[in-house]
């Protein structure tokens, strides 16, 4: 089944249906074929005669394809202009308005003379409806040569439509000129704008009353009384039903507290109760940014919510990602008052088991990090994480441990005191590494202070051969020689054990390095080697950086945008998507832009036959399921020839992304090597800035299977582009490659 | 702005792809695919790739996704996909589906055309909609004069979400007020948390363009009334005991304006079912049901269990499907119950006895007792879950908010019926501490 007698056959059809019921028919046919993916460009010129039909719904089917393929059909578009132009002059404005919002949004050079003469028509087009379609048109028309727009009769009409009584109308002018006027910083706000989009406010939909807040919230009131009006105006709207209207709303409130500083403290008390509203009201999506705007305010404003703890507990049923913004709110508003209320509450998160195992650890780390907020309770957090590590659930002990150190690195004198008798009894039901290498820290910091200390770390020693762990090794190492200096007798043996250990019967580089290193530092100057390794620390008092202030200022400037959700000013992810258009630019030539994940074979047989694609989905995955089991084994001598990698590589049905590290930077050369080595093909290299680019292919000798591979190599990073006519074997290729690349 | 919305499968097929602002391309979409839907672990609903965020949400087997490149308000994203999420459900049925999409491609184009410009939220009242959607009237070959005026009107009208011209043989107004528990009791009976959450549905066929006011025994209001003085309440008629209401939000068409000067509740209603307002109450509720749990640990292998449910609402009402969750250790091996009314029995998979009792009068006093045995050996601590509640009950209200008057004035309407329902439901958050 080809595309092309798909094609035929769908012109046949559209060219035989006279009537329109069943042309419309025809129509939906191809726009459903469309919207799976088939390309049915070359059914352009038909489609275009087929637009003069009076039936709407043919019209607006017809339009929508005419839209998806104008830019591949470049020469073919001018034939379209006289149906756009007649539908322009047409009597019903739902026509007038397709066809307007159509053409603008081909945004094409070519018809830019059209689209700005019925644009300007649009604009004083007696219906509602086109003029405000025709609003946002201009904007379009601004796209595609600014020259027509900036500075024209089209910019000072729009900025007389804001005042027209449709609040269609009048919003999209505001976000028309907003976009227009964005190089000199939006449209320009005057007192006059503000006070008659505030008098109107409450005929818009939620949509434009957000805009307009976003309007008065960069408004700069000329009085005191101005923005005491603004308030009262809109203190109102903090009760409206819409998440998107009360945070707007909280913004202008937020910007108003510059000029309005002795009514801070009112202005937060006014907007807490809305916000905390929404987390419980709205589904767990929208809860998401607004508890992301309830941190940004808590870390400045702790107590604002401090009385209000218990709403920020977490429900079973919240997924992860609320469970622990929740949790960081809770670490934020701790005080003295919520204290035992809040510990209490993370404490039974931990050992909740139909909680899950990442929040178990979250909430350890949360304890750990309001012990350093509240110094005066920390034997209460200290007693909390002595009783997760006595659970022996491998990782709240891992976690526990870990906060355990870090307290004791905090409050040394008094924690220790309830730590150190511990010690030997947590030595021996601790198992796992990073628990034991806190331990081991622990023991090396201050073991010296109780009698059993060496004795403890000796018995590490004793199985330091048997030790499969790195991290451990290295501790240890640290430790022993600690200790050497502060208690020599009793360690003065096991010393030279692990240096033996480590310098002759070890297999790991760094290991062999640090006990030379030791090894020499002593045998060179052993009252040096003292000072180096007990050197005096700096006492600190906080573990996390506080953000700064300016960071939280930043924010607070974009409230209510993306930026407070991911904690970043809006520079910071902006530039990433300056860079990434480049890049883009440079792979487009590579990377198939065929988004769909089935071929257009597959596809075609589907319209056909009509088969309901969930039957297909259902054998794909009972072949994989099969397939599960098997191990790619390559076929040593495989050849491509370039034409025929370059055609599979087009007309692959499968796409398989895949991202993954290696452990150290190689050239690519050994690249080549490695690949080669292991039966892969390489069919094309290239070096791109810093950035190495492979093509290769391989054939797996079970299945015949055929993989073609894309790899995108910089630094330690590799992006693998896989291609093939079977995903799970796509899978299991890019695992394979990935572990060849790692090995 | 959004630059484009999406309907992506769970195995990562683009069902419609609406792509209005030409700053995203089709192939940049596979980066939802890579980054979301082949992620290992669960993403939060706001994933940012390379300068671009993806806002989505799940509804059954598919994702509904707004791509857009600018840094804008994620609530109103959000607060779009609902409302597409809403519209469609009035399309195609309450359970829209991707076979469901896939059937109607081109109506919801259609739709995804009417309801956003280039980026932009229109119009999004279903039912002006309607207007612009002329699949809906496909019998009329030509529309009728009459409606084309109607868009025109219709989009300059100060009430967007209201049809003109609406005549009914009958008028009927339906009000639900239905009321949502999230309880935590202590052991003791003490309150931990208290939040009733309320809403206000309203469902009417209203002849005209009627002007509704609608009277709660809301404190502040009441004590407005009586000058502000702290005059006692005559409690002979319960609508009349003032409750306080922590925050309250209401639907587009209250007039804010006006309830913010007289408290007073006015508005012209859209037509059907909408939820006029939800609010948020959590002083002096009254709890529906008192739990008192005795759990024992009878040695290493034994917990003893009494759980007496007594029900503290008026015995001329009764709860409907109450179910009653008690968690048992993770090594629980069996349970030997007993109990007098309804079926109980233990639930392995999620570790708890479930008592159900299909209609549990006021006034009454149930209990259970159980005798749980564990399996030895495994010695694991039990961080004693609380015990869970469901369970509805008519003509019943928490937070005792009652309506007092609903008054409807349209020149064309002589009479209206009136219809109140009261709902208090609890679905597991009604919780009591073990």
């Amino acid at each position: 089944m080809s595309s092309s007698r798909v094609i035929k056959s769908f012109r046949q059809l559209l060219n035989e249906s006279k009537e329109q019921s069943r042309r419309r028919v025809v129509i939906e046919q191809i726009i459903s074929a469309m919207s799976l993916g088939v390309n049915l460009s070359p059914l352009f010129a038909d489609m275009v005669k087929a637009a003069q039909t009076t039936d709407l719904v043919q019209k607006k089917m017809i339009y929508l394809y005419i839209c998806k393929y104008a830019e591949e059909n470049k020469e073919l578009l001018i034939l379209s202009t006289g149906t756009f132009q007649r539908d322009c002059q047409s009597q019903d404005p739902l026509v007038r308005g397709l066809s307007l919002r159509s053409m603008s949004s081909l945004m094409n050079k070519e018809l830019v003379e059209y689209m700005a003469r019925e644009i300007k028509k649009g604009l004083m087009d007696r219906s509602n409806y086109v003029r405000r379609i025709a609003v946002l048109a201009t904007v379009k028309l601004f796209r595609v040569s600014p020259e027509l727009v900036l500075g024209t009769e089209i910019e000072k009409k729009l900025y007389s439509m804001i005042a027209e009584v449709d609040p269609y109308v009048s919003i999209n002018s505001v976000v028309a000129l907003n976009e227009i006027l964005a190089s000199k910083g939006g449209i320009s706000i005057t007192q006059k704008i503000i006070i008659h989009l505030l008098k109107r406010f409450h005929e818009f939909t939620h949509w434009g009353q957000s805009i307009v807040l976003g309007l008065v919230a960069n408004y700069a009131p000329q009085s005191e009384q101005e923005c005491l009006q603004i308030l009262n105006l809109l203190d109102n709207y903090l009760k409206s039903g819409n998440t998107s209207v009360i945070l707007a709303v909280s913004k202008v409130f937020i910007n108003l507290i510059n000029d309005l500083p002795n009514l801070r403290n009112q202005i937060y008390d006014r907007i807490k109760n809305p916000l905390i509203t929404l987390v419980s009201c709205t589904g767990n999506e929208m809860a998401y940014p607004v508890l992301k705007h309830i941190y940004l305010i808590a870390t400045q404003l702790p107590n604002l919510f401090a009385s209000e703890a218990s709403r920020f507990f977490i429900k079973g049923s919240d997924p992860t990602y609320l469970q622990e913004i929740k949790i960081d709110i809770l670490c934020e508003i701790v005080n003295k008052q919520n204290f035992k209320q809040i510990i209490f509450a993370l404490a039974s998160y931990v050992i909740n088991s139909s909680l899950n195992e990442q929040i178990s650890s979250y909430c350890i780390r949360a304890i750990g990090k309001i012990a350093s907020q509240l110094s005066s309770y920390f034997d209460m957090v200290i007693d909390y994480l002595m009783e997760f590590i006595e659970l022996d659930i491998p990782h709240i002990v891992e976690a526990s441990m870990i906060i355990l150190k870090d307290v004791i690195r905090l409050f040394p004198e008094q924690s220790l005191e309830i730590v150190l008798p511990e010690l030997k009894r947590l030595s021996e039901i601790i198992h796992t590494e990073e628990a034991k290498v806190s331990l081991i820290w622990i023991l090396g910091e201050f073991g010296e202070k109780i009698d059993e200390g060496p004795y403890i770390l000796e018995k590490f020693v004793e199985t330091f051969s048997e030790e499969s762990s790195e991290k451990i090794k290295l501790e240890l190492l640290t430790s022993v020689l600690k200790m050497f200096f502060k208690r020599p007798p009793e360690s003065k043996k096991m010393l030279g054990v692990i240096l033996h250990e480590a310098t002759e019967n070890s297999n790991e580089p760094d290991v062999i390095d640090r006990g030379l290193f030791y090894y020499r530092l002593i045998s060179t100057d052993i009252n040096k080697t003292k000072s180096i390794v007990l050197y005096e620390k700096e006492k600190f008092t906080r573990f996390t950086e506080n953000d700064p202030l300016e960071l939280f200022e930043i924010l607070m400037d974009e409230f209510n945008t993306f930026s407070v959700v991911y904690k970043k000013p809006y520079d910071q992810f902006k530039r990433i998507l300056h860079k990434n258009e480049e890049e883009e630019e440079e792979e487009e030539e590579d990377s198939s832009t065929d988004s769909s994940s089935f071929s257009e074979e597959e596809l075609l047989d589907q319209i056909q036959q009509n088969v309901n694609d969930l039957d297909i989905n259902q054998q794909n995955q009972n072949q994989q399921n099969s397939q599960e089991e098997q191990e790619i084994e390559l076929v040593p001598k495989f050849n491509l020839e370039p034409s025929e990698f370059q055609n599979k590589w087009m007309n692959s049905s499968h796409n398989l992304n895949f991202d993954f590290e290696l452990d150290e930077e190689l050239d690519k050369e050994s690249f080549e090597e490695i690949l080669k080595e292991n039966n892969f093909q390489v069919m094309a290299s290239g070096l791109i800035q810093s950035t190495i680019k492979i093509f290769c292919y391989g054939k797996d000798i079970s299945s015949n299977q055929i993989g073609l591979f894309q790899l995108l190599i910089t630094g330690v990073n590799v992006k693998l582009n896989a291609k093939g006519t079977n995903p799970q074997f796509l899978k299991l290729f890019a695992e394979y490659i990935a572990t060849v690349l790692t090995e | 702005m959004i630059s484009g919305i999406l309907f992506i499968n769970e195995l990562g097929k683009v069902l419609i792809s609406r792509i209005y602002r030409q700053d995203i391309t089709i192939s940049f979409i596979d980066q939802f695919k890579i980054k979301v839907l082949a992620a290992k672990k669960t993403t939060n609903p706001i994933k940012h790739v390379e300068g671009t965020t993806f806002c989505f949400r799940r509804i059954g087997s598919f994702f509904i996704v707004a791509v857009t490149k600018k840094n804008i308000n994620a609530a109103l994203v959000f607060e779009f996909l609902n409302t597409i999420i809403e519209i469609f459900k009035g399309y195609f049925g309450e359970k829209f589906n991707e076979n469901t999409i896939r059937t109607n491609f081109s109506l919801v184009y259609e739709l995804l055309d009417e309801i956003i410009d280039f980026g932009y939220p229109q119009t999004t009242e279903t039912d002006i909609l309607k207007l612009y959607i002329t699949r809906e009237n496909q019998r009329q070959t030509k529309k009728s004069k009459e409606s084309v005026k109607q868009i025109s009107i219709k989009a300059t009208g100060v009430i967007g979400w209201r049809q003109e011209g609406l005549k009914y043989s009958r008028n009927e107004v339906f009000l639900d007020i239905v009321e949502n528990l999230h309880f935590l009791v202590s052991n003791s009976g003490k309150f931990l948390k208290s939040d009733v959450f309320g809403e206000i549905i309203m469902k009417s066929r209203l002849s005209g363009m009627p002007d509704c006011k609608l009277g709660l025994n809301d404190k502040v209001l009441l004590d407005k009334r009586s000058g502000g003085k702290r005059t006692k309440m005559k409690n002979t008629r319960g609508g009349n005991t003032p409750i306080v209401i922590d925050d309250v939000t209401f639907h587009q068409c209250v007039k804010l304006s006006k309830f913010d000067t007289d408290r007073s509740i006015s508005f012209v209603p859209p037509d059907g079912e909408f939820q006029c307002a939800s609010y948020r109450v959590t002083e002096n509720v009254k709890k529906p049901f008192k739990v008192i749990p005795i759990v024992k640990e009878r040695g290493a292998i034994t917990v003893d269990v009494k759980v007496t449910v007594i029900s503290l609402f008026s015995e001329n009402l009764f709860a409907k499907n109450t179910v009653v969750r008690i968690p048992t250790p993770p090594n629980t091996a069996e349970c030997v119950i007993t109990t007098q009314t309804g079926k109980a029995k233990y639930d392995p998979q999620i570790n708890c006895i479930v008592w159900s009792i299909k209609r549990f009068q006021g006034k009454e006093e149930l209990s259970l007792s159980a005798e749980v045995n564990l399996i030895r050996g495994k010695q694991s601590v039990w961080s004693r879950p609380p015990i869970s509640l469901d369970f509805t009950i008519p003509s019943y209200t928490s937070s005792g908010l009652r309506v007092r008057y609903l008054k409807v004035v349209e020149k064309s309407i002589t009479e209206v019926v009136k219809w109140v329902r009261y709902l208090c439901v609890s679905k597991g958050t009604f919780q009591v501490r073990i």
